[in-house]
């Protein structure tokens, strides 16, 4: 094999970094400043460098080298995971374009490049950023290509389009691979920590403030599609039921050490007609699933608990899809000694003001149903203000939120009311979840985001088991009825809603928005959430009866042999587009006569053609006589308006025969 | 275009060496080209193993997709470097005479009846640098191949290896060509020695008008091959038609180059040393013959002369 040392041209280097910067542009909103900044720097002193034809010495390479990767560990304190590693990526890349010079450096400077690509997709994998790598990868190949030609001047665009051939030949076999590659179930070894970094969802305990704050994220938590012909729960009914908190130490509410799984208790009493829907769930790196309050059915395989969250059996780490069914009426019917004991526990920090409260409620009523009654309507008389930016609250958050600040969001109504209600010795718990959600015209489904992240109160009455109680309701019935308005939200003020269209433009960028997360969602539909699961439901779907990785193989090597044979068929048998318009349209009105049967033989001039023909399909005699002289006329070079023969032989080909057919037959 | 049987289309040895000379235009086909993995074509699987290993760690789909398409890539540009060398056509051109010593220079016409261009195209002899060049569409391109001479005699070229790594350097695309050709080398000249006075007298019945260099005798019109410094170069400056100084000698100088003359050398020796005096011979544009065992050239002179002598001494066996 031979050496190829010979060194790489400016040409060349150009290539080499406009593929560095094509694939480390989307990092640099994520990486720290300084890597940018050093990257920008050692790309502009290359570019010096070259211009001025020098190379820099191998010390000072191995200098910044080590400077590069020791900044990465100090900042990040490893040089593994995901962050790391793609920082100390994007400082490798630059400095292997500071000091490539041999073809051999610029592969192993492309090969790098193709992986920063790969790295790109661990943060996000939107069909925007999908197309803006494919682009990507066109210009890496066709610096891969520049590399291969040494010198030689080939225009960009060829490059270009050379480079995007290669790559569209690709894409065929690419998704014979991706549907029918044996998926094996990951991961081999632990994911780093950062792996799934940056997530925002409900976490496990809750605290005044945590939601309020949760609500500022526009991210989206899941979409729901409802089942055809079920309909659409009415706003108040969409409560989508997440952790369930049971034990507080007077601040924050967590699920407590108590797990008691769905076997335990009795099956919930439904009556009416249950709701279907299928859930695309955004990773939240948590295990529990969503579903509409009450949810009996989950298609994942996940765990069923007593307080009626279903959690997966692994941490959602990516997106995931699952059907489920939900009553929306239904009684849970007794509750066991455990679990009321659970759901009577009290932290210390109650108040005297707060018992005297729920003593006086307890003594009007005659039951506990006037009790929560009572409670609601407490909330609902009292100035209470329901608010994005409620004030700090000290040691005892309750009681100073019960009397004095009486501002909150819907963390600190359910909180209070459900310590209210274990005052009172009504079981009672806190649920999360979120609220509402925003119909999508376009795909036909719902968008839950993170701002519809919502806390209420289950409390267990004797005969109907346990209801759910939305004290945030009787402060601002608004809110289940419609989303938050973040933009117009002071301290301490009361929060606003999206309560009409808001007016053209809002309309308007609304429509587009649903046309881009429609999009958004067939791809995750489509492409992301393809896995395991699904690959064997489509070879089953092709007949086989119990699809294993020989069957995979079997199909791999049939169809990826199949496709490039194909190819190679297209590349080498497709004859090359006749650039002379003259025979172009003559071959073609040849082709259109082979079509009824009278092929030109190979020896045949146009003029015995033409009288073979119409001595068998006289009806033609006029158009085939018409082109035959055109032709005759243009090839052979005679004299007269060329331009205006080749548009009056293409007219008349392209007519050919209808138009005489038509008006003989 | 002959057809294989299994057993040859099989063979190791059509693979390593090549189907052997071949006389006429060879052109490349399926059963001659063979495509496999370069040494980067391999770091860039290393590379792809790796972004496998990725996005099934992760269970990223996009890793997954990215993946298959490079490797779809590089299934594909298998058929483009197919495409670069087929029906390429390759035919012996000439190769002029060498002195052993020097290096044999091979003509290879590469022909391109194909419509694109084919790029960087290396040919090689073995253990020699390729030559790399671009044939366009419908073009035939002349390339010349080195080899060193070493020994006297017929060389042929041997396995010319052309090959390939467009489009992108990760397959290399060859094929063995072996064509039937020959380059004469000469020997190695010898050592400059005075040439034995075997010279025959033959007095010119004319007079002393025999050529030679000691005794002007007069002008001609100027041929080609004339030693320029038998120029007039008066006339020259004057513009006039370019003139050749004629010499005459009292006697033409004729003479034998034996194998006899020199006894005491080994074979090769003084087949150098009878090759030294042919061109020396033949630079003073001496009459001259050659005597070797069993074979000798009769006196005469000129290039053709100096040809036939220099061939019989490469071949002498």
């Amino acid at each position: 094999m031979p050496a190829n040392d010979t060194s790489l041209d400016l040409r060349a280097h150009a290539w080499l970094l406009l593929s560095t910067l094509l694939v480390v542009l989307p990092h640099v909103p994520r990486l720290p400043l300084w890597v940018t900044l050093f990257a920008a720097c050692l790309g502009t002193l290359h570019l010096i460098v070259r211009r001025a034809g020098h190379s820099l010495t191998r010390w000072l390479v191995i200098g910044l080298t080590l400077t590069g990767a020791s900044g990465v560990f100090l900042h990040y304190h490893t040089l593994l995971g995901r962050d790391a590693g793609v920082a100390l990526l994007v400082v490798m890349v630059t400095l292997k374009l500071l000091e490539s010079r041999r073809p051999r450096d610029a592969f192993v400077l492309i090969f790098l490049c193709y992986f920063l690509v790969i790295t790109g997709f661990l943060y996000s994998q939107t069909p925007l950023l999908a197309m803006y790598m494919f682009a990507t990868a066109i210009v890496i190949t066709a610096t891969l290509s520049v590399v291969t030609l040494a010198g030689r001047q080939l225009p960009v665009r060829r490059l270009l389009r050379d480079a995007a051939v290669l790559l569209g030949q690709a894409l065929p076999i690419m998704l014979v691979l991706f549907v029918f590659f044996p998926r094996v179930v990951g991961p081999f070894w632990g994911l780093p920590k950062d792996a799934h970094g940056g997530i925002t969802g409900l976490g496990d305990t809750m605290t005044p403030g945590s939601i309020s704050k949760l609500t500022k994220s526009d991210a989206l938590a899941f979409r729901v599609q409802f089942a055809e012909g079920d309909s659409t729960p009415a706003p108040a009914e969409r409560y989508w039921r997440g952790p369930v908190l049971w034990h507080t130490d007077g601040r924050t509410w967590s699920a407590g050490s108590l797990v008691v799984l769905a076997g335990a208790i009795d099956r919930p009493q439904v009556r009416g007609k249950g709701v279907h829907y299928g859930i695309t769930l955004e990773p939240h790196s948590k295990r529990w699933l969503f579903g509409l309050d009450l949810p009996v059915f989950v298609s994942e395989s996940a765990t069923p608990t007593a307080d009626f969250q279903w959690l997966a059996h692994q941490r959602v780490t990516s997106r995931i899809h699952y059907e489920a069914i939900s009553y929306l009426d239904f009684n849970t019917g007794a509750l066991p000694d455990e679990l009321r004991t659970a759901a009577l526990q009290l932290p210390d920090n109650t108040t005297g003001r707060m018992r005297r409260l729920v003593g006086n409620w307890r003594n009007a009523a005659r039951n506990d149903h006037d009790v929560v009654r009572a409670a609601l309507q407490h909330f609902n008389l009292q100035p209470y203000i329901y608010t994005l930016e409620p004030p700090l609250l000290g040691d005892s958050p309750v009681d100073e939120f019960l009397f004095s600040t009486r501002r909150g969001f819907c963390e600190h109504y359910a909180s209070s009311f459900v310590t209210l209600m274990r005052i009172a010795g009504i079981p009672a718990r806190v649920v999360t979840g979120y609220l509402g959600g925003e119909y999508n015209p376009v795909g036909d489904y719902w968008l839950v985001r993170q701002s519809d992240a919502h806390a209420w109160a289950e409390v267990w009455l004797p005969g109907a088991g346990w209801q759910r109680v939305d004290p945030t309701a009787a402060v601002a019935p608004e809110r289940i009825e419609h989303a938050l308005d973040r933009s117009t939200q002071g301290a301490g003020e009361a929060a606003s809603f999206l309560l009409g269209d808001g007016g053209l433009m809002a309309r308007n960028w609304r429509a587009l928005r649903h046309v881009f997360d429609a999009l958004d969602n067939s791809w995750n539909q489509w492409v992301l959430s393809y896995n395991p699961k699904r690959q064997m439901a489509i070879l089953r779907s092709l007949g086989f009866r119990h699809p294993g990785w020989k069957d995979l193989a079997l199909l791999l090597v049939v169809l990826v042999g199949s496709l490039l044979a194909g190819t190679a068929a297209w590349m080498f048998l497709r004859r090359p587009r006749e650039q002379d318009p003259v025979a172009r349209a003559w071959t073609r009105y040849c082709r259109r006569l082979a079509r009824m049967g009278l092929p030109r033989r190979p020896d045949e001039g146009p003029q015995d053609y033409a009288r073979r023909v119409t001595g068998e399909r006289p009806d033609l005699k006029q158009p085939v006589w018409r082109i035959t002289d055109t032709y005759t006329r243009l090839h052979y070079g005679a004299p007269g308006n060329r331009m205006a023969g080749i548009s009056l032989l293409q007219k008349l080909v392209r007519r050919f025969p209808q138009q005489t057919a038509g008006s003989t037959h | 275009m002959q057809t294989l049987t299994l057993r040859q289309r099989l063979s190791p040895a059509r693979f390593l060496r090549g189907p052997g000379p071949e006389i006429g235009p060879v052109q490349l086909d399926r059963s001659r080209i063979f495509i496999l993995p370069s040494s980067s074509g391999m770091l860039f699987a290393v590379v792809l193993l790796v972004m496998l290993l990725g996005a099934i760690n992760y269970a990223n789909n996009m890793g997954y997709m990215f993946t298959f398409l490079l490797g779809s890539m590089a299934m594909v540009s298998i058929l483009h470097s197919y495409r670069n060398l087929a029906q390429l056509q390759f035919a012996a051109g000439r190769a002029r005479p060498v002195f052993a010593g020097e290096r044999a220079a091979y003509e290879i016409q590469v022909g391109n009846p194909g419509e694109r261009t084919r790029h960087v195209i290396d040919l090689e002899l073995p253990d020699q640098a390729p030559v790399t060049v671009d044939v366009a569409a419908g073009q035939t391109v002349s390339v010349t191949l080195y080899r060193p001479a070493v020994r006297r005699g017929r060389l042929a070229p041997g396995r010319i290896r052309v090959s390939s790594v467009y489009p992108l350097s990760l397959f290399r695309a060859w094929a063995n060509v072996e064509l039937d050709m020959n380059c004469l080398v000469y020997p190695q000249p010898g050592p400059p020695r005075s040439i034995p006075p075997h010279a025959v007298y033959r007095p010119n019945q004319a007079g002393d008008k025999g050529r030679g260099v000691d005794d002007f005798a007069g002008f001609r019109p100027y041929r080609p091959g004339d030693p320029p410094r038998h120029l007039f170069w008066k006339a020259v400056a004057r513009d006039q038609a370019l003139l050749v100084k004629q010499f005459g000698g009292d006697r033409a100088d004729e003479l034998w180059l034996d194998w006899n003359d020199l006894p005491d050398l080994p074979v090769e020796e003084r087949l150098g040393q009878l090759c030294r005096w042919v061109l020396d011979a033949d630079r003073e544009q001496l009459r001259y013959g050659l005597r070797l065992p069993g074979t000798e050239q009769p006196i005469s002179s000129g290039p053709v002369q100096r040809a036939r002598c220099l061939e019989m001494l490469a071949l002498f066996a």
